[in-house]
């Protein structure tokens, strides 16, 4: 493994992924911290702006721009209390406080650095599993994987939408789409109505900003003129010496930031679980393990800390399902299989066979990218302050615009771009009631998978009772089975004794 | 709004959702794939090229019923609405607002589209910007009348003199 490791750092370690991975970084950071726009918008944009780069630099800035915008969620959420997105909410808690206390600064270096120093951890563990887990993957027959798809399917929609009917049918609506196009096996039209466009199937572009970007731009739009404008902190002149973190403030975090790296890596590596979660369980530990708890929500560096190793910490462990069976744990790992598939590379567990080189450079650059964060996350403080500047409606208005040429540009098609807006549509309208959009990605996303094993496994077992007798696969499919018991019968029937035992709602 | 009356509007905007899901289901298994997918009838064991979109559909249609049972239990007042918080942030609720703001969203992204054939990119993307910044409720002029025209240009030629990429012109004005 070191030795892959090292031939790994000699090819990414050149000038040309160098420079994207600090356009990654910087990008992400922006995107995380301008308020509406997050780094799912980001992943999303720039996706087809990788289409003319070689896959190891592609892959490098995506995850540069992952990495940035994690940390980069954390600068609104200091200075306007308005976090960039659910997992910088645990981050305001202190970080405004402590800003309102004079330290704007110092709460975002220590944002940075917890940042850096959980994706660091999660790296490691990447690392350090993802060959045996992919080697493990490989005894996996069609049945297993079958089973695995299933499970997460289960997971993904019982953790995503409160109502697993409705992450289900959302993820079956995506396995649906996914069968437009030309059936791989046979090479015959399905459900392509005769449009040229749709032969090679649904666009993953499209749906991907048009269902995850366009529509959370658009329910913000929507809303915006009836919000009230959030004053920023006023930075103003600062004392700088109180901007610095001194070793004695820095080294009580260090335990702190070591629970939550390794909460945020065991989050990450569950599909479906979320940043989020992983974010309030880190702060949560960290003041319940705290001599002084009562500090909390004051403006303590400890609870800057916590949430940002945390959140951070997702990043990389997520991909260890992802490289290892090619599942998704999150939208932000699923944006990075289409990457990967746009780059003709199929995640899996035969990626690390027919793909070592590449994965071992990617491992690398994910490294790369951690030291480089330290560095733009930095010096680029000023930038980022003035960026958040910037007015939501004149932000929100411009992504629109580079959502259209996200799609217009890789394909020229006006028909994409329609399509684009029609998932627009789709996707405010599951924002409003309660349908996972996650859901409908990922059953987007693994339904060829799932198609393939399902096919393989009737062809050549005759019936689907193999799920059940195969060594492998039963424990998959008894947890489906617990998880749809826990979310779909467990979780409402505790909802309901605890509403009968609360007081009647009045207006 | 209060809590409850979102819920009941949600539950709503939900049920309709779910007849949609199991119309469309149901009108996939009888209909779309049978017609439109090829080899749909075919005998390989009965896994051919319908076999996928017929077990996502019927499954879609059994959740779909599922959904339609639940919240027409919740609107007849058998069962309490559950009250659904978005992880985003997000308010939830559906109803004249936002099916105003989806028929805006067609519209406009339909004229949008059309313009940006007819009067290529950056003429069609400059009046798009500055009408949706303007109804947005920002009305800084300077910023109404900059950011509308440099954003365009400068992407369009970024596209072009960095990745030389054309994007559509408006035959009369070259930029």
């Amino acid at each position: 493994m070191l030795e892959q490791l090292s031939e790994g750092f000699v090819a990414a370690f050149t000038v040309i992924n160098v420079f994207f991975i600090f356009i990654g970084i910087g990008v992400g950071i922006i995107f995380g911290a301008l308020p509406g726009v997050g780094g799912i918008t980001a992943l999303s944009l720039l996706i087809p702006v990788t289409f003319y780069m070689e896959p190891i630099t592609a892959l490098a800035f995506l995850i540069g721009i992952t990495k940035g915008s994690t940390s980069g969620g954390a600068i609104p959420a200091i200075l306007l209390n308005s976090p960039g997105a659910p997992e910088n909410v645990a981050t305001a808690r202190d970080g405004y406080p402590l800003a309102k206390q004079g330290k704007p600064v110092k709460a975002m270096k220590m944002a940075l650095y917890s940042s850096v120093i959980g994706d660091f951890a999660s790296d490691l563990v990447l690392i350090l599993l993802a060959a045996p887990f992919a080697i493990i993957a490989l005894k996996f027959g069609p049945a297993e994987i079958t089973a695995i798809a299933m499970l997460s399917f289960t997971l993904i929609a019982g953790l995503s939408s409160q109502n697993l009917i409705k992450g289900l049918l959302c993820a079956f609506l995506g396995v649906f789409l996914s069968t437009v196009g030309l059936d791989k096996a046979e090479g015959t039209q399905r459900l392509t109505f005769g449009i040229s466009d749709l032969y090679d199937g649904i666009s993953l572009n499209a749906m991907a900003i048009g269902l995850l970007a366009l529509s959370s731009v658009l329910s913000q739009l929507f809303d915006v003129s009836r919000e009230k404008s959030v004053k920023p902190y006023a930075m103003g002149a600062l004392d700088k010496k109180s901007q610095n973190i001194s070793w004695a403030e820095f080294k009580p975090c260090i335990k702190t930031l070591f629970r939550s790296a390794y909460i945020g890596t065991f989050v990450g590596m569950l599909p479906g679980l979320g940043v989020t979660l992983a974010a309030f369980l880190g702060y949560g530990a960290a003041k319940r393990a705290s001599k002084t708890p009562e500090e909390f929500g004051k403006g303590k560096l400890e609870g800057i800390a916590a949430t940002e190793a945390a959140n951070s910490a997702v990043t990389g462990a997520n991909l260890i399902p992802t490289i290892a069976l090619g599942i998704p744990g999150n939208i932000a790992a699923a944006l990075l299989i289409g990457a990967f598939m746009i780059h003709g590379v199929t995640p899996g567990p035969f990626m690390m066979q027919t793909d070592g080189a590449l994965i071992y450079g990617i491992f690398a650059s994910m490294l790369i990218a951690n030291a480089v964060h330290l560095v733009v996350g930095r010096f680029g403080i000023p930038i980022w302050v003035l960026a958040i500047k910037i007015p939501k409606p004149v932000i929100l208005s411009s992504v629109i615009v580079l959502c259209v040429i996200g799609v217009y540009v890789p394909s020229s098609s006006l028909f994409e771009v329609g399509l684009m807006f029609a998932f627009a549509a789709l996707g405010y309208f599951m924002r409003k009631t309660g349908f996972s959009l996650v859901s409908l990605f990922i059953g987007f996303l693994i339904g060829p998978l799932l198609e393939h094993s399902l096919r393989q496994t009737i062809i050549l077992y005759d019936d689907l009772w193999i799920l059940f007798t195969r060594p492998f696969s039963l424990p998959f499919v008894l947890l489906t089975i617990f998880f749809i018991w826990r979310f779909g019968f467990y979780h409402p029937a505790k909802e309901r004794a605890k509403k009968m035992m609360e007081p009647d709602e009045t207006e | 709004m209060s809590k409850l009356e979102k819920s009941h509007s949600v539950a709503d905007a939900t049920l309709v959702a779910a007849v949609v899901a199991v119309i469309i289901g149901l009108l996939a298994i009888f209909w779309l794939i049978p017609e439109f997918v090829a080899g749909a009838s075919g005998a390989f064991g009965g896994v051919n090229p319908g076999f996928m979109p017929r077990v996502s559909a019927w499954v879609i249609v059994i959740l779909g019923l599922l959904l339609v049972i639940r919240e027409a239990r919740v609107l007849l007042g058998k069962v309490d609405p559950a009250y659904e918080e978005s992880e985003e942030g997000e308010d939830f609720s559906f109803g004249k607002k936002e099916i105003i703001n989806i028929l805006m969203l067609a519209v406009f992204s339909s004229l949008y589209i059309y313009s940006f054939k007819l009067l290529g990119f950056v003429l069609a993307s400059t009046v798009f910007l500055a009408i949706l910044i303007y109804i947005s409720g920002y009305r800084n002029k300077i910023v109404l009348i900059a950011v509308p025209l440099c954003l365009p240009l400068g992407v369009q030629q970024l596209l072009w003199h960095a990745l030389e990429l054309p994007l559509p012109k408006f035959q009369l004005i070259i930029f």
